[in-house]
């Protein structure tokens, strides 16, 4: 009855998810005990693109630049109290800023920009590990890998494998992984730098996390989203994986029109986003989170996908 | 129908919803936000860059040679090319300390002209505006043929070391390296970017040599080359000289 009286409103499939989600809360669900929005900001492969794409006809003339990001998302915090921004790796090289600075007005925008944390992409490594050492010691935010190992290098004691942030009620763990670097970074960049395979790892690190009593894991990574091959990408960890909820992807410089949505082992639902390249679009991820039993662990989650109409 | 699913998808979450500790539901609105500056510039962020563009805009400014005269790109052979394969050759010699016999680069590594007088640092950007870096690979003789052959397929390269001719059926033949015909069992150093190493532009068999690397860029190559020249009181002069030749037929 209240599906069918419901019909007249829901025209859109947008509106339909959101009406969807009214109701299981007043049904299927019974009372809510608390309801949290988190909004996710998230950049990959900015490639050093501090200033907007010259405007030369091309498809990204005029897009990007670090005063268009710091304004977009300065306007959304101030709409929004749980806010969360994160990149994914391959902040460095692509410009000749790269070149002249070696990332240091980098670091310091995404300092003003208030990055929670990113992950480590191959092309961060461009100018050496002192170098990526020396530009992280200047970050406000940690660099997040849970798959390397800096024994014996000069990155050592420079990244965390993983950290909790709290918002509101809710704990929110993020991991990190990176891409295998033999082969795609000359060797004398990466050094002693172990590579660990990223599905064991994640796992590990995310079970670690939902110990600790995160309702949701993020995993920031740098493998790409997906390959013609078996090459180990977000769409077989996704699918591989335990206890991460979302994705926050890279290296591949897709521009996905929809987060992609995996089931993992426990058929729970992975959530994996990327946002293009060069700092053109900021992905926005608005999470309503419904916290209804905090004493017992939630393992996996399923989740209902809409996309943002125009206010 | 949408209703129909919907209902089946109530099912199966309130199945999910009976056994403990299985679901909690997320709601997930997502966007793709467009970065604008026309919709959005930070005053603050612009500030914080300001001396790094002053800066870059001086560095990239700065005269670091001059040209004789005008140069452009053209296959099979250009002054152009050779110019910024010599480079490639005589600075990775350097670099790396060791001899090397040729430099081979696929035509697309350059992607600009450069006009006759002074030359900018920014015009070297724009002839080569990627980051690829000089690696070297032994590479037999017998490969170096199949490699050539490819590049003839595709109208030639880009060569210091070499002269080949492209006949016909586009294959290339009197191939002469270090003033020598081409030996099939001799192996050869040969420094190239390191996204033909990586199998770039479908040389799919490079990808199975392991080579050296320095991490140095072939910009920064034509950039030292040039510089260089200009220590020596040398302008920047380059013609074509037949390295490659289509075959006449």
């Amino acid at each position: 009855m209240l599906i069918i009286n419901r019909r007249i409103f829901l025209k859109q499939s947008t509106r339909l998810a959101s009406g969807f989600w009214a109701m299981n809360k007043a049904t299927a669900f019974g009372p809510v005990t608390e309801e949290i929005k988190l909004t996710i900001l998230h950049t990959n492969d900015v490639h050093g693109h501090l200033d907007p794409f010259p405007n030369d006809n091309s498809k990204m003339a005029g897009l990007g630049g670090v005063a268009a990001r710091a304004a977009a998302i300065e306007s959304i915090r101030s709409k929004t109290d749980n806010v969360l921004l994160f990149d994914a790796g391959d902040i460095f090289q692509g410009t000749p800023y790269f070149n002249f600075f070696k990332g240091e007005p980098d670091i310091k925008a995404m300092n003003a920009m208030g990055y929670n944390a990113c992950t480590l992409g191959n092309h961060d490594f461009d100018a050496g590990m002192e170098n990526l050492a020396f530009q992280l010691q200047q970050a406000n935010f940690p660099a997040i890998v849970s798959n390397y190992d800096f024994t014996e290098t000069p990155m050592d004691g420079k990244t965390i494998p993983y950290k909790i942030f709290h918002k509101q009620n809710m704990k929110i763990g993020v991991l990190g992984v990176g891409i295998e670097l033999k082969g795609l970074v000359p060797k004398e960049l990466y050094g002693k730098t172990k590579y660990l395979e990223p599905v064991a790892q994640a796992n590990k690190t995310a079970a670690l996390l939902k110990q600790q009593g995160c309702e949701l894991v993020i995993c920031l990574s740098h493998l790409g989203d997906w390959y013609y091959d078996n090459k180990i990408s977000d769409a077989i960890l996704a699918k591989e994986s335990f206890g991460i909820d979302l994705v926050i992807g890279g290296h591949t410089h897709k521009l996905f029109e929809e987060p992609k949505m995996y089931k993992n082992k426990k058929g729970g639902d992975v959530i994996v986003h990327q946002a293009g390249w060069g700092g053109t679009h900021l992905g926005v991820l608005d999470y309503t989170i419904l916290l209804k039993n905090k004493k017992k662990l939630v393992e996996t989650h399923t989740v209902v996908i809409a996309k943002k109409t125009s206010e | 129908m949408i209703i129909c699913s919907l209902k089946k998808t109530i099912i199966v979450y309130l199945l999910c919803c009976s056994v403990p500790l299985i679901a909690q539901p997320l709601k997930l609105v997502y966007e793709n936000h467009v970065l604008k500056t026309t919709e959005g510039n930070n005053a603050a962020m612009n500030a914080l860059l300001m001396p790094y563009r002053v800066q870059l805009t001086d560095s990239m400014h700065k005269v670091i040679g001059f040209a004789l005269s005008g140069m452009i790109k053209k296959q099979p052979e250009s002054a152009l090319g050779n110019l910024v394969a010599d480079a490639l050759l005589l600075m990775s010699q350097k670099k790396f300390d060791t001899p090397v016999d040729a430099a081979l680069l696929n035509y697309g590594s350059i992607r600009s002209f450069l006009p006759k007088g002074d030359i900018t640092v920014e015009r070297i950007y724009e002839i080569i505006p990627f980051d690829n870096t000089a690696v070297l690979l032994p590479i037999t003789g017998e490969l170096l043929q199949q490699i050539l052959n490819r590049f003839s397929e595709k109208g030639g390269c880009l060569v210091a070391g070499i002269r080949f001719t492209i006949d016909a059926e586009k294959k290339a033949v009197s191939i002469v390296i270090g003033n020598k015909p081409l030996q099939p069992l001799q192996v050869y150093t040969i420094v190239m970017p390191d996204f033909l190493a990586n199998g770039g532009d479908g040389f799919i068999e490079l990808r199975q040599l392991k080579y050296d690397s320095k991490n140095y860029l072939i910009r920064d190559a034509l950039l030292d080359f040039i510089k260089l020249q200009t220590e020596l009181g040398k302008p920047i002069d380059y013609k074509t000289e037949n390295r490659i030749i289509y075959a006449n037929h």
